[in-house]
């Protein structure tokens, strides 16, 4: 039984091992000269790496790695989550960390209400890591109406009163719900951002707080390495497995006879047969099938997406590292530009109005050791908010202005950094688009909002993976448990491909 | 002496129970701080000769078996129907959606034909879901914690009917419950001159944007309104909405009901942790009744006039972080002559409806963000009604009366909501500008203007920070969580204390929902 499938990001690759494995032949074609998608580190600069377009490896479904045994033979390596650095303009910012003793030396009060703030995320963690394990409910079946009913019991586990909670907090914004627990807007920032991120959001919109809940349940560990060490590990446990893998190879259709997928077209006229999964992102189906073999309802569906980008990619080849002036040190992971939750909806104001965003706020991770020469390092920057469509085009001068605004938010911390650039790399939402195959230059394949996830991520008819064409399944970041980098949907939807009958 | 319910508040909804209970034969008593009852649906004549719809204006989800029920067209309510929803552009175009479907279209086809072609199947799916809808609001709040079987069997029929919508309305609903009205439209509509005044619905009263999640579910608002069981989106009373009031205290009154007026409740009356009766502001007087039941605000209620030491402590909190945030204020006039828009002259019908000053979604968005930091919107999205052209009663021969619906107003502005007052005028004046954008010589032809600031909706009718439906009608306050989980059921955690008001299940508006289930709960707990 033969299986292509179209993409080697992080979904591909862990459908393509999980396939092999029960036993299919598997092809996946990428149409990159490597593999590993938004996940894939890359020499931007020569002798200088990066470690993935999104560099958190921190979503990386546990059961992914324990099930495809990555950790063992394949090298990969967890470590908890680096501390985080934010920094506050005329103060010393603050550093985040699992046990850190910073928060309390601030306000006391204020650590007294994060640790509230957790403990409510530890009951609701197993409701929401059950939501983003299984497979999403088939509404459309009645049989599945006892599942949900289950589904149902199972959260009301958690009891009525936190059953109630989760309700309540679903809607809210993310910036009145942290406020619950924590007055300093410093600290209410470091927590609340990672909910914008891949979702065209700021912290005042309604349903950003399932954002949260959602970041808050999956994140434990990280990989050593990031992204980049993930991809290498699925490389290898892939080759193990028998996959073959072939770069550089473009998809040009997908072949449809008697209403089935029968196999993959490539750009050079050589067909692929057999069964087909998408793992790019879901609306691509469009480009690879015309329009009338599909159902309208689908052709809709998947027109209706909203993958609006609102991030750009920085990178910054160093001959130093990034020092923060205030504490004279340098770290990892750090948080510029944003030291009050109103700093973010103004950036985000600003993608609503397709604008160069006015101040910036940057995730920034630093890194050195093999991603740069010895003495010398690399800046990742993820910078907020960008607009895809902004007004008048992403010009040079545009490019210019916008770099020179991130240039001077990280001037505010660590003067100096001019001097140190030896060469940058701007990524903007289009440019994303093109290099990585992301439509609206969105991250994750979808706007990460609560009418795009779960039963209705892409939408109601393939958040099982499975489409209206028989032979034919979607598993990308843009599909149920997306997005971010997690192997989440490819592993369910290798799952549904093999419990599916042929 | 002692009634067997007091009713504090004596807006749409304290009326509504009263006349529901006394109907019942309950000897009930409504007491209105204000000289006159009505609440925020009254009508005034603040300015000689001219009669104000002062706060709430038109008339849209009165519920139809509640008219029927207390018989309020014999008391005196004849509501007139807006058929026109005019949008004026400053550029001289302007649309105008119409009862005919076929006029309707020429109208969208201006802008987008395709738009035209797609919009009566928008219709269609909408009052599809608008009939799901109903089924909620016309009904106690479901209970999703609920163990009892007859409560289980009703949330199974709920999400059967659901199931049953099939799974493109399933879909849909699901979409209209969470997305932003902008973004639904997108998914219809191509032309921002439909979708902006079509996006409206969804913020009225809240300190949401049109791009703000959520904002979506109102847009079935205009699909479920109902005028004497005729779908119909909106309707004008007779005489203003004071005209609703006045129909619904001639109802409880002709069933026996007292009401006083001028009779502010100060504190309810505790006795052994139960609501015994209250205790009027000023005079100290206290009246005795069986059972209290309080149609303001919740959280004026629980911490105003119940006080926080006499409730458990999540309560108070919860209470405590009930949201308010009145984003809204009202602009009144009086006008000498009539006022013409330029974008398309004469009193015909496109003005004897409702006329929206909201040109594209980037305006109403831009008018949003001035709000979230703290200043009302330069130019606000307004809607516009002239009451006077529907009923000629309201002002003298020749002349009319203009009621401007203003947002955003926040009750937060950032010198403090205190400092209202020294804005009152200068936010009059941005409506005002506003207005003489589309109307040429809109300011000569003022001869009054009142203003209603949220600061002023708060002092003067007793609206807690302005906000005109007593708490956002966010996810997160709606259905079992108003006004907050648990408390849902119009019980309150004070024995013999009910809520009654637009706090409760299924909230704000002109609907008397709230006031006629809470009345027919209690009937049927035999509370009373």
């Amino acid at each position: 039984m033969r299986v292509v499938v179209i993409g080697a990001g992080v979904n591909g690759l862990v459908a393509a091992i999980r396939l092999a494995r029960a036993g299919r032949l598997v092809t996946v074609v990428e149409r990159r000269d490597l593999f590993g998608g938004i996940a894939a580190g890359e020499e931007f600069h020569t002798d200088y790496h990066h470690i993935g377009l999104t560099h958190d490896s921190a979503e990386v479904r546990g059961e992914v790695i324990k099930q495809l045994g990555l950790q063992g033979g394949y090298g990969l390596q967890l470590r908890p989550p680096a501390p985080l650095f934010i920094a506050e303009p005329d103060g010393r910012g603050l550093v985040l960390e699992e046990q850190g003793s910073e928060l309390a030396e601030r306000s006391i009060e204020a650590a007294e209400g994060l640790a509230r703030w957790e403990l409510l995320q530890e009951a609701f963690r197993p409701a929401v890591r059950m939501v983003l394990r299984e497979e999403a409910p088939d509404v459309r079946q009645e049989a599945a109406l006892l599942p949900l009913l289950k589904k149902g019991w199972m959260v009301r586990g958690i009891g009525e009163d936190h059953l109630l909670e989760l309700l309540r907090i679903g809607p809210l914004c993310v910036d009145d719900w942290m406020e619950e627990f924590v007055e300093d807007p410093l600290i209410r920032t470091a927590v609340l951002w990672p909910a914008l991120v891949g979702a065209w959001m700021g912290p005042r919109s309604p349903y950003s707080a399932t954002n949260l809940l959602m970041d808050a349940a999956s994140h434990e560990y990280e990989i050593i390495g990031g992204p980049a060490a993930l991809v290498k590990s699925l490389l290898l446990a892939a080759a193990d497995a028998g996959v073959s893998l072939r770069s550089a190879t473009e998809a040009k259709a997908i072949q449809v006879s008697d209403g089935r997928a029968t196999g993959v077209i490539l750009a050079d006229g050589e067909v692929l047969k057999g069964q087909v999964l998408v793992a790019s992102a879901p609306s691509t189906l469009l480009d690879l099938i015309p329009a009338w073999k599909l159902p309208s309802r689908l052709v809709r569906d998947l027109t209706n997406v909203r993958v609006r980008g609102t991030t750009a990619k920085l990178h910054l080849a160093l001959s130093g590292e990034l020092q923060v002036a205030a504490r004279g040190e340098t770290f990892e992971r750090m948080l510029l530009g944003a030291s009050h939750p109103m700093d973010l909806e103004r950036a985000f104001d600003d993608v609503k109005h397709r604008r160069l965003p006015r101040r910036p706020w940057l995730d920034v991770r630093l890194l050195t050791g093999d991603s740069a020469p010895e003495g010398h390092s690399v800046a990742s920057i993820m910078v907020h908010c960008a607009p895809y469509d902004l007004d008048g085009g992403w010009t040079d001068e545009a490019r210019a202005e916008f770099t020179e605004r991130v240039m001077a938010v990280l001037e505010e911390s660590c003067p100096g950094v001019r001097e140190l650039v030896v060469h940058s790399e701007l990524l903007t939402p289009p440019d994303l688009e093109e290099r990585y195959g992301l439509p609206g230059g969105h991250l994750f394949h979808g706007e990460r909002m609560v009418d795009q996830f779960y039963v209705m991520r892409p939408s109601l008819h393939l958040s099982r993976h499975t489409t209206d064409l028989p032979g034919l399944f979607v598993g990308s970041m843009g599909t149920h448990s997306g997005g971010g980098v997690t192997g989440g949907p490819g592993m369910l939807a290798a799952e549904r491909m093999i419990a599916t009958p042929r | 002496m002692t009634y067997d319910a007091i009713i504090i508040g004596g807006g749409h909804n304290g009326l509504c129970t009263a006349a529901y209970l006394a109907k019942a034969g309950r000897k009930v008593l409504v007491l209105e701080r204000r000289h006159l009852v009505g609440g925020a649906a009254v009508s005034e004549e603040i300015y000689p000769g001219f009669t104000y719809t002062v706060c709430s204006y038109v008339v849209s989800l009165l519920r139809p078996w509640i008219i029927r029920d207390l018989n309020l067209a014999k008391h005196g309510l004849h509501v007139l129907p807006l058929e026109a929803a005019f949008t004026p552009l400053p550029d001289g175009r302007s649309l105008c959606r119409w009862p005919d479907p076929h006029k309707t279209r020429e109208e969208i086809a201006q802008f987008s034909v395709k738009d035209a072609d797609r919009y009566p199947e928008f219709g269609k799916a909408m009052g599809q879901l608008a009939r799901f809808a109903k089924l909620i609001i016309d009904k106690p709040a479901p209970d999703p914690a609920t163990w009892s079987p007859r409560e289980l069997m009703d949330l199974l029929g709920l999400s059967r009917k659901f199931r049953d919508l099939g799974d493109d309305m399933a879909s849909l609903q699901f979409k209209l419950a969470t997305m932003s009205s902008a973004d639904f439209l997108d998914e219809w509509f191509e032309s921002d001159v439909l979708k902006a005044p079509m996006s409206v619905s969804g913020i009225i009263g809240t300190m949401l944007g049109v791009r703000s999640p959520g904002t979506a579910y109102v847009l079935l608002h205009h699909y479920m309104g109902e005028i004497d069981g005729a779908s119909r989106a909106w309707g004008f009373a007779k005489g203003g909405n004071g005209a609703v009031s006045n129909a619904l205290a001639g109802a409880a009154v002709e069933h026996g009901a007292e009401i006083r007026v001028n009779a502010g409740v100060e504190r309810v009356l505790l006795k052994g942790g139960k609501a015994v009766g209250v205790v009027l502001s000023g005079s100290g007087d206290e009246i005795r009744a069986k059972t209290v039941i309080s149609t303001c605000e919740p959280r004026l209620t629980f911490l105003g006039m119940v006080g926080e030491e006499n409730l458990p402590d999540p309560f108070v909190a919860q209470m405590k972080r009930y949201k308010l945030r009145g984003s809204s204020g009202k602009v009144n006039f009086a006008l000498d002559r009539f006022p013409e828009f330029s974008a398309r002259p004469g009193d015909g019908p496109h003005v004897r409806g409702d006329v929206a000053i909201c040109p594209s979604i980037d305006y109403l968005e831009t008018a949003y963000d001035e709000a979230k930091y703290g200043d009302f919107s330069q130019r606000p999205f307004l809607n516009l009604v002239i009451p006077s052209l529907l009923d000629p009663g309201m002002a003298p021969p020749g002349k009319h009366v203009m009621s401007a619906f203003v947002q955003y107003a926040p009750y937060h502005i950032k010198e403090g909501p205190s400092h209202w007052p020294e804005r009152r005028e200068a936010f009059g004046d941005a409506v005002t500008d506003t207005i003489a954008e589309y109307v040429p010589g809109f300011k000569e032809m003022i001869l009054h203007r009142q203003v209603l600031t949220p600061w002023d909706l708060e002092q003067e009718f007793g609206l807690t920070e302005g906000n005109i439906f007593h708490g956002e009608l966010s996810a997160d306050q709606l259905l079992f969580n108003r006004p907050t989980a648990g408390w849902a059921r119009y019980r309150t955690p004070v024995k013999n204390l009910w809520l009654a008001g637009s706090g409760a299940h299924p909230g704000g508006g002109v609907m008397a929902a709230p006031g006629a289930l809470a009345a027919m709960q209690m009937l049927k707990e035999r509370a009373v």
